[in-house]
C-alpha cells in the first residue's frame, strides 16, 4: 500500500498542470468552441430558434461598412498606442535608472495609474475634459487660456487620439517597469566601456541598450499590442463610441451587435478580431526574432 | 550629466502620473449641488460627507468583502496552479507539454466577448451564478496563461540543482518543488500576485453578469450603480471610486518591492 | 433569483424563460382577479406554507430603495415568501443573456422588453384581470399598451404616465416676452429672440454625448408626426412592419430629411449649443437647472435631478412645437413603469402575488410621489409633482401619443441617436444623406426573428 502511495508521489509532479489546464477547458475552451459554433448561424439572441449560415457571416463582414471602420479605428489604436507606450515607457525607465534620490517614490507613483479599473480612468477623464465644467476648461479658465481650450471629444477626428492619450496614462507605467527589470540585467560595465570607447549618450542607448532589452522590448509589444487591440473599457467610458461612430471599436462593435438581435455575426466578427490581433503579434514576433539574429 | 533637470522631470513625471487621482479625490469631495458656474477646481467647500454618503448608498462595505472574498481566493488559486504548471512545462520536456504551453499562451489572444453568452449557460448548468466560488474558478482559469508564461519562464532559469540535491535526499520531485522551490519563486509570485489582485479587484465585464444579487456585488459593480443612463452623479462616483480602490493600492505597496525583481527574473530574462 | 429562475428553467421552459419587460400578466385566468394583497392572501391557503424565492430583476436605479420597502412590507404579509431584487444598469441586456440561457427571472419591473420575448409566450397574459383595468384613470391606456402583435394580449401591467415635451426657464422667457410655440417656424423664432438678447445662454441645449436624447428627438419629431398623421396604433403597425410605403423615410422632402434640415439650420445659425455632440444629459439638466439654457426638450423623469441642481429653478413645460407644417404640439403620455410575471416560472402565483401587492393604491401612490408622474391609477392619485399644473394644460391642446414610436431593436434610441451625432458634426452634406442612412440603418435594425 504504502509502496503505491510512494510511486504515485513520486510520479504526482507530471501531473501539476492538470488542475491549470482543467480549470483552462472548462472556463475557456468548452465556451469557446460554443462560441465558434454560434458564430456559424444567423443566431439573434433573442429566441432560441437559429438556422446554421456556414460562412455567410463572415463574408457579410467585408460587406459591412461600420465593421470594417471598425476595424480602422481598431488598427490604428492597437498599433500606435503599443509604439507609444514602448516609446514612453523606455524614455521613462531610462531616466529612472539613474541614482538619483526618490526614484523609488516616483516609479511607483507611475505605476499606480494601472491600478484604476480602466472604466473609472475613463469617466476621470471625461471628468477632465468636460466642455461645460470640466476641470480642464476650469484651470484655463483661471489662467485666462479658455481660448485655448478644445472641444477633442466632439470632434471624430480627434477623439480617438485623446483615447490613446488616456490609455498610454494609465499603462505607461507597466511598459516602464518591464524595461527596468530589463534595464537592470545590464551590466555597468558594458555601459562603461561604451563610455571609455567616446560613445555619447545617444549612440549608447541605441546601439548597446536597445538591442540588450530584446526580452524586455518582446514583452511590452506583445503585451500591449493585445491589450490594446482588444481595448473595451476605456473607450465605453470616455466616448462610447462616438461622436457618432468615429471612435467604435471592434471589441465595441461586436459587444452591441451581439445584444443587438445579431449574436450569430457578433461572434463570427470577433473571431475575424483574433486573426486581426495574431497577425500583428506574430509579424512582431518574427521581426523581433530576426532583430535577435542580427546581433 | 547635470541632475538638476533630470530631477525637475522625474517631478514632472510623478505629478503628470497623479492627476487622476486628484480629480477623483476634488471631485468626491465636492457637494453635488455645485453648479456649473462655480469653479470646483479649488474645493471652496469640501464636502466629506460625500463618502458616508456613496458608503452607504452603493452598500461599499459588503461590496468591498466580496471583492475581497473573490480576489483572495483567485489569486491564490491561480499562483499555486499556474506555479505547479510552470514546473511541468519547465522541467518536463515531452511534445504534449510544450503543446499545452503554446496553446496557453495562443489563448491571450483571443477576445473574451466570443464566450460570454455561452459562458453564461455553462455557469448556469453548474449553478455557479452569484456565487463565490464559481467566480473565483472564473477568474483565475482567466489569470492562468499570463501566469503560467511567467512561472515557466522564471523556472527555466533557475539551475536544478537545488531540486536535485533534494531528490537524492529523498524528497519526491512534488516536495521538493513546493518545499524548496517555490519558496525561491517569491519575486515572480509577488509580481502575479499584483497583477492579478488588480484584475479581480476591477474586473467588471464578468461580475456584471454572473454576480447578480445585491449582496454579491463587487466593488466596480457598486461604484457603477452611480452613473446611469439617466443621469450620473460623478462625486458619488468619485467618493465610492476613491474608497473602492483603496485594498488594491495597499496590495500593491505591500508587494512593489518584488514587482521589478519578479517581472526581471520572470519575463525579462531570456 | 436565480434558484428561482434555476428551477424555472429545469421545470419546463424552454428557452428563455420570461422575457425582460414590464409586461406583468394580470392575475391568471382560474384564480379570481384581486386588485388588493387581501383579496389575493384568501385565494391560496395552499401555497401558504411552501416557502417560495422570488426574483426581481430591476431596471431602474431610482426605484431600487423603493422596491425594497416594499419587498419588506410584502415579506412580511407573506412570511413565506422571501423576494430578492437584483438590480441591473443595462436589465434589458443582461435579460436577453439570462433568456438565453434558459434563465428568466420571475418578475421583470421596470425595464424594456424586446417584443420578441412576448411573442414567445414567455409572460403571464393580464388580459382577464378587469379588476386591474376597471381602476385605470384613463381606459385606452389598456389598448395603447396591448401586445403588438396580438392586441388581445397585456403582458404587462403600468404605474405611472410619463410625460415628455419642451422644458423652458420660466424667468428668461416671461422677460422676452416669448409665447408658447406650437409650429416649428414660432419655436425657431423664439430661439433666435433667445440668441439676440440674451448672449450667454443656449437657446435649446442639447446632451448629444448621451446619444439617447438626441435619438429620442427622432422619436420626437420626425417618428411622432408619423403618429399624428397615421394615428397611434396604425404608426405603430407602421413601424413594426416597416411599411415603407407609410413612412416614406428618404423620400424627398419627408419628415426625417426636414429633421435633418431643422437640426442642421439651428446649428449654422447658434440655436444649439456647439458642443452638442460631447454635452452629456448631466450638463444638459444643468444648463436648465441654472438658467444656461432657455429650452431643453426631455422628459418628466428628469426632473427630479433638475431640482437637486437647483431646488429653485423657475422651470415651465411645454409640448414639443410641431415639427411638419399641420400637425399639433407634440407629447409623449404614455404608460411606463412596466411588471411582467414570466408565465413559465414554477412560482408564478406567488409572483402574481407580489404583483397585485405592487398595485396596491398606497403603493402606486408612493411610486407616483418617487417619480415624479401621475399613477394611472384612479385611486392613487397623489402630488406628484411641481408640474402637474402644466401638464394638464398641455395636454389640452397637444397631441399626446399613448405610445413611443417603436423603433426595430437593431435601431433603438441609442444607435438612432449616433446617426445624429454624425450630423452634429457635420458628417452629412445634405439633409437627405442624413435619411438615406437613417432608412439604411432602420432596414439593417430589424433582426428577423422568427418566433
Amino acid at each position: 500500500m504504502i509502496r503505491i502511495a510512494r510511486r504515485l508521489h513520486e510520479r504526482l509532479h507530471l501531473f501539476m498542470a492538470v488542475p491549470a489546464l482543467l480549470l483552462f477547458a472548462v472556463f475557456f475552451v468548452v465556451p469557446l468552441v460554443r462560441g465558434i459554433n454560434i458564430s456559424l448561424t444567423d443566431w439573434t439572441g433573442l429566441t432560441p430558434s437559429y438556422h446554421y449560415v456556414g460562412l455567410r457571416n463572415f463574408a457579410e463582414f467585408f460587406r459591412d461598412a461600420r465593421a470594417v471602420h471598425a476595424l480602422r479605428v481598431t488598427l490604428i489604436f492597437g498599433l500606435i498606442s503599443p509604439l507609444l507606450l514602448c516609446a514612453l515607457g523606455l524614455l521613462y525607465a531610462l531616466l529612472l535608472d539613474n541614482r538619483l534620490r526618490g526614484r523609488g517614490f516616483v516609479r511607483t507613483f507611475v505605476y499606480m495609474p494601472a491600478i484604476i479599473s480602466p472604466l473609472i480612468m475613463g469617466y476621470v477623464w471625461l471628468l477632465l475634459l468636460n466642455s461645460e465644467n470640466g476641470a480642464l476648461l476650469q484651470l484655463l479658465t483661471m489662467l485666462h487660456l479658455e481660448s485655448w481650450y478644445r472641444d477633442w471629444l466632439g470632434s471624430p477626428g480627434q477623439a480617438l487620439w485623446v483615447v490613446i492619450a488616456v490609455n498610454l496614462w494609465q499603462f505607461v507605467g507597466y511598459a516602464m517597469i518591464i524595461f527596468l527589470a530589463g534595464l537592470q540585467g545590464i551590466s555597468a560595465e558594458v555601459i562603461e566601456a561604451a563610455k571609455i570607447d567616446g560613445a555619447g549618450y545617444g549612440k549608447t542607448v541605441r546601439h548597446i541598450i536597445v538591442p540588450l532589452l530584446l526580452p524586455a522590448i518582446r514583452i511590452n509589444v506583445v503585451t500591449n499590442l493585445i491589450g490594446s487591440l482588444a481595448v473595451f473599457d476605456v473607450i465605453s467610458a470616455l466616448t462610447d463610441g462616438g461622436p457618432g461612430y468615429a471612435t467604435e471599436s471592434m471589441s465595441l462593435f461586436i459587444m452591441r451587435t451581439s445584444f443587438n438581435g445579431h449574436t450569430g455575426y457578433a461572434t463570427a466578427v470577433a473571431i475575424v478580431m483574433f486573426a486581426v490581433i495574431l497577425i500583428p503579434v506574430s509579424v512582431a514576433l518574427q521581426l523581433m526574432r530576426k532583430a535577435d539574429y542580427d546581433r | 550629466m547635470k541632475k538638476t533637470p533630470l530631477y525637475a522631470l522625474m517631478a514632472l513625471i510623478a505629478v503628470v502620473s497623479l492627476i487622476p487621482f486628484y480629480i477623483l479625490l476634488f471631485t468626491a469631495l465636492t457637494p453635488s449641488s455645485v453648479s456649473l458656474a462655480d469653479s470646483r477646481l479649488l474645493l471652496r467647500h469640501v464636502e466629506w460627507s460625500n463618502l458616508s454618503h456613496a458608503w452607504r448608498e452603493s452598500r461599499l462595505g459588503d461590496a468591498m468583502i466580496n471583492s475581497l472574498i473573490i480576489m483572495a481566493g483567485s489569486v491564490v488559486l491561480s499562483v499555486i496552479v499556474s506555479a505547479g504548471a510552470g514546473y511541468v512545462f519547465a522541467r518536463v520536456a515531452t511534445w504534449y507539454n510544450r503543446f499545452f504551453f503554446a496553446v496557453l499562451l495562443f489563448s491571450m489572444m483571443i477576445p473574451g466577448i466570443i464566450n460570454t453568452v455561452p459562458l453564461y449557460s455553462l455557469m448556469k448548468s453548474i449553478h455557479g451564478i452569484n456565487t463565490h466560488w464559481a467566480m473565483i474558478l472564473l477568474l483565475a482559469a482567466g489569470f492562468v496563461p499570463q501566469s503560467v508564461f511567467l512561472y515557466t519562464n522564471f523556472i527555466r532559469s533557475m539551475s536544478r540543482d537545488i531540486e536535485e540535491s533534494a531528490v537524492i535526499d529523498g524528497c519526491t520531485p512534488f516536495g521538493a518543488f513546493w518545499r524548496i522551490s517555490f519558496p525561491l519563486l517569491a519575486p515572480i509570485t509577488s509580481t502575479m500576485v499584483i497583477l492579478n489582485a488588480v484584475n479581480a479587484w476591477n474586473n467588471y465585464s464578468q461580475s456584471v453578469f454572473f454576480l447578480q444579487s445585491q449582496d454579491r456585488q463587487t466593488v466596480p459593480l457598486a461604484i457603477s450603480r452611480f452613473v446611469q443612463t439617466y443621469g450620473a452623479d460623478y462625486t458619488q462616483m468619485a467618493a465610492a471610486a476613491l474608497i473602492g480602490m483603496l485594498p488594491a493600492v495597499a496590495i500593491y505597496f505591500a508587494f512593489q518591492r518584488y514587482f521589478v525583481k519578479g517581472i526581471s527574473a520572470g519575463a525579462v530574462k531570456g | 433569483m436565480l434558484t428561482a429562475g434555476l428551477l424555472a428553467g429545469c421545470g419546463g421552459s424552454g428557452g428563455a424563460g420570461d422575457g425582460n419587460g414590464a409586461a406583468s400578466s394580470g392575475s391568471p385566468a382560474g384564480s379570481p382577479g384581486s386588485a388588493g394583497a387581501a383579496a389575493s392572501a384568501s385565494a391560496s391557503a395552499s401555497d401558504a406554507a411552501k416557502p417560495v424565492k422570488l426574483t426581481v430583476l430591476n431596471g431602474t436605479v431610482e426605484a431600487v430603495d423603493w422596491l425594497n420597502e416594499q419587498i419588506k412590507a410584502f415579506e412580511s404579509q407573506y412570511p413565506n415568501i422571501t423576494v430578492e431584487q437584483e438590480f441591473q444598469k443595462t436589465a434589458s441586456d443582461v435579460l436577453k443573456v439570462k433568456i438565453a440561457s434558459g434563465d428568466t427571472p420571475d418578475i421583470v419591473a421596470l425595464a424594456q422588453v424586446p417584443e420578441e420575448f412576448y411573442d414567445q409566450d414567455l409572460f403571464h397574459d393580464f388580459s382577464g384581470d378587469t379588476a386591474i383595468w376597471d381602476r385605470l384613470t384613463n381606459p385606452d391606456i389598456k389598448s395603447s399598451i396591448a401586445d403588438t402583435n396580438r392586441p388581445d394580449k397585456q403582458f404587462y401591467l403600468p404605474m405611472t404616465v410619463s410625460y415628455t415635451g419642451l422644458y423652458y426657464n420660466k424667468d428668461i422667457i416671461s422677460e422676452l416676452g416669448i409665447q408658447q410655440p406650437s409650429t416649428w417656424e414660432q419655436f425657431t423664432a423664439a430661439l433666435r429672440t433667445v440668441k439676440d438678447h440674451k448672449s450667454g445662454v443656449t437657446p435649446l441645449y442639447l446632451g448629444g454625448k448621451d446619444s439617447w436624447t438626441l435619438g429620442q428627438l427622432v422619436q420626437y419629431l420626425p417618428l411622432g408626426s408619423i403618429q399624428q398623421a397615421l394615428g397611434v396604433e396604425a404608426a405603430n403597425k407602421a413601424f413594426i412592419a416597416n411599411d415603407a410605403a407609410k413612412l416614406e423615410f428618404d423620400k424627398p422632402g419627408s419628415r426625417v430629411e426636414t429633421f435633418a434640415k431643422a437640426l442642421m439650420d439651428m446649428k449654422s445659425a447658434g440655436l444649439v449649443n456647439k458642443n452638442g455632440a460631447s454635452a452629456s444629459y448631466d450638463n444638459q439638466l444643468d444648463a436648465i437647472a441654472n438658467g444656461k439654457a432657455a429650452f431643453v426638450i426631455q422628459g418628466m423623469w428628469a426632473l427630479g435631478d433638475i431640482l437637486k441642481k437647483n431646488p429653485d429653478a423657475h422651470i415651465g413645460f411645454w409640448p414639443i412645437p410641431a415639427l411638419m407644417p399641420g400637425d399639433k404640439p407634440y407629447m409623449i403620455g404614455s404608460p411606463d413603469g412596466a411588471v411582467s410575471v414570466s408565465e413559465k416560472s414554477e412560482n408564478r402565483d406567488a409572483a402574481l402575488k407580489f404583483v397585485d401587492f405592487l398595485m396596491s393604491p398606497d403603493v402606486q401612490k408612493s411610486y407616483s410621489v418617487l417619480r415624479n408622474s401621475p399613477s394611472v391609477y384612479k385611486d392613487a392619485a397623489a402630488d406628484w409633482s411641481i408640474l402637474s399644473r402644466d401638464i394638464a394644460q398641455d395636454t389640452q391642446n397637444a397631441f399626446v401619443a399613448s405610445r413611443w414610436p417603436w423603433t426595430p431593436s437593431g435601431y433603438n434610441s441609442d444607435a438612432i441617436g449616433r446617426t445624429v451625432q454624425e450630423l452634429l458634426v457635420d458628417a452629412y452634406k445634405t439633409p437627405a444623406d442624413f435619411a438615406k442612412t437613417f432608412k439604411d440603418n432602420w432596414d439593417k435594425g430589424y433582426t428577423n426573428a422568427a418566433p
